[in-house]
């Protein structure tokens, strides 16, 4: 694949072959992808082709390889014009997102409570495979009110109050959410995982700010410097990833009666008026609403291990998805469309007076939360006018060497000896699994984060450092 | 797990992200009994386990893919619903797909190693006759 760099950040595909737009690539040089080992390239091409594709298939700075879509990957398709939707286009952990709460406790209070905290925490906050999780679903008629209403029944029925709901993405539930769409499989994966973990990338982690870089915006998100926050990275659990499943083979067998060839079948798709995309954005919202009763119900799970404690409350700073379609309006050349947006490991990062935005954050812009590597800095971004990619910005280090290399090639005791030794505790986590998500498997998030500014999507706001982490 | 050469095994390929896995037999239903070995070896030690209680479960599948899709789901399906995974499964034909018996144990009673697969993606799914045998691969999302 050919880039031409059109500025440090930023690097174009030219349309060729099959492809309806260019690719756009945001990155600096140093963060592209290595073709012998990675092939997001290749797929950001292979988006492109997309029926009804408008502005160009994005790759964010995090980019990498996923199947299909890349993980790092927006596009957008026009309602009117034909445009899809791409169940491989939001990934399996649908709505898989960050919540972050902020403590009021600073972190020289936090060494004192160092052991208490992340005991209580390693307790509290089920993790790993399988079922067991904060929340006991009844049955059938219970979930659908969680699919319905997401973290708006989660707060009603386990805890939390209105900031939980205003800080959330959509205000805690999409409306469009239709449970009957979820198929019996998925019900039966979601019953016994609301406020759980999961495994692989997912964690809590206890951090500290340790860096403001915009003051007001800082303190209108709910942070300042020293204070210890909470950050919960997981998704929609097996629901979701059934619900993908599912909805991905259903296209894939419908695709041919709409004309459509994908260049590799988890991009199916079907046009997004079609019975196919219906059933699916029915069941994708859904989704959307069970990943953020789920991490509702975690962070309430952490404000009881905070109180008991510390004797302090958490409070939510945002909790935004990664793994996402919207249908949303933007001007694509001069003209206001109603657009399908994917973002698969890519956030929303609304500029400031985006209509969507809560009033206490109308004039800051929406927080673009993103996660490091294990041991490694997170960062609070905020949107900006202008945008770049739809208003999307990068969703975390993004991986460039793969699980099994990763394995091979660290050893856990060290990993540990060396969180230890910077004075990150953690919890829970196998061996392999730890070295799996060693921080040399990833992207060097400052880079990344620099990336993201420099190419215009979003502008950091603070940067956290980690104090404790319990490993999904 | 048996080398590349040997008629029947499994292995892991790199993949940045997630995991993508090969496996090969005489047969159709010994590449895909072997599929399963690979998907469960890719995130758990179970040398020793001793399997608490057994089950057949007939999965309908129309092709051959839809066969290897069948045997790799039922596996997830049971880890996130049941808590449970097989040891040493066993697929055999059936008049509209296949049957497979499953040896299975606790997770609880398993050293789960690396990230537990959750979804087999159609990315280069593939399964066919190979030379004298049968080989198949495909890409799990964990």
């Amino acid at each position: 694949v050919e880039l031409v760099e059109e500025t440090p950040y930023r690097f174009r595909i030219e349309r060729h072959g099959e492809m309806r737009v260019p690719g756009v690539v945001f990155a600096s040089r140093a963060l592209l992808p290595e073709p012998a080992t990675d092939r997001s390239l290749d797929q950001v091409v292979q988006v492109a082709t997309l029926p009804g594709i408008v502005g160009a298939s994005y790759a964010m700075p995090d980019m990498h390889w996923g199947y299909g879509f890349p993980i790092g990957g927006v596009a957008a398709t026009d309602v009117a014009g034909g445009g899809v939707v791409s169940p491989g286009g939001v990934g399996f952990d649908i709505s898989c997102g960050v919540r972050l709460l902020g403590a009021d406790l600073d972190h020289r209070e936090f060494d004192r409570l160092r052991e208490k905290l992340m005991e209580g925490l390693g307790r509290d906050i089920p993790r790993g495979a399988g079922r067991g999780a904060v929340w006991s679903l009844p049955g059938r008629r219970e979930l659908e009110r969680v699919l319905r209403d997401g973290s708006r029944y989660a707060v009603e029925r386990c805890g939390g109050n209105r900031r939980d709901l205003d800080r959330c993405e959509d205000g805690g539930a999409v409306d469009d959410a239709e449970p009957e769409r979820v198929g019996d499989r998925a019900v039966d994966r979601g019953l016994g995982q609301v406020g759980s973990l999961g495994s692989g990338n997912h964690f809590l982690e206890v951090q500290a700010v340790d860096e403001v870089y915009d003051e007001p915006v800082a303190e209108a998100f709910g942070l300042r410097r020293d204070q210890v926050c909470v950050m919960i990275h997981c998704g929609s659990r097996g629901l979701g990833h059934q619900i993908c499943t599912d909805h991905v083979r259903a296209m894939d067998r419908a695709m041919s009666r709409y004309g459509i060839r994908v260049p590799d079948r988890q991009l199916a798709c079907a046009p997004v008026d079609s019975p196919e995309a219906r059933a699916y954005l029915g069941a994708m919202a859904a989704a959307a609403n069970y990943a953020r009763a789920n991490r509702q119900v975690l962070g309430d799970a952490a404000d009881r291990v905070f109180r008991a404690v510390t004797g302090r409350t958490l409070e939510l700073v945002y909790d935004v998805s990664h793994n996402l379609a919207k249908i949303e309006e933007h001007e694509v050349g001069g003209e206001r469309r109603r657009l399908c947006v994917h973002r698969k490991g890519a956030t929303r990062a609304l500029p400031p007076r985006h209509p969507d935005l809560p009033p206490d954050l109308r004039e800051t812009g929406q927080p673009v939360l993103i996660p490091g590597s294990m041991g490694t800095a997170s960062y609070v971004l905020t949107g900006v006018p202008g945008g770049g990619a739809f208003f999307s910005a990068c969703h975390g280090a993004g991986r460039v060497r793969s699980r099994h290399q990763a394995a091979r090639s660290v050893h856990a005791r060290d990993l540990r000896r060396e969180l230890a030794r910077q004075g990150i505790s953690v919890r829970g986590g196998s061996p392999r699994g730890l070295a799996e998500e060693a921080p040399t498997a990833y992207k060097d998030v400052d880079e990344v984060v620099a990336a993201a500014e420099g190419a215009g999507l979003a502008r950091t706001v603070a940067r956290l450092r980690p104090l404790g982490v319990v490993k999904g | 797990m048996s080398g590349p050469g040997a008629d029947r095994g499994h292995r892991g390929l790199p993949h940045t992200a997630d995991i993508r896995i090969e496996a090969w037999g005489p047969t159709r239903e010994a590449a895909l009994t072997e599929a399963v070995a690979a998907l469960v070896d890719g995130f758990a030690d179970t040398e020793g386990a001793r399997p608490e209680r057994t089950v057949s479960v007939d999965l309908a599948a129309g092709t051959d893919e839809d066969a290897l899709l069948a045997v790799l789901d039922e596996v997830i399906y049971r880890l996130d619903t049941e808590d449970a995974m097989p040891v040493g499964a066993t697929v055999e034909p059936t008049a509209n797909g296949v049957s497979m018996r499953m040896p299975l144990v606790a997770v609880r009673a398993v050293d789960l190693g690396g990230a537990v697969p959750k979804a087999v993606a159609l990315s280069g799914l593939a399964i066919g006759a190979d030379g004298g045998g049968w080989r198949c691969t495909a890409t799990i999302d964990v």
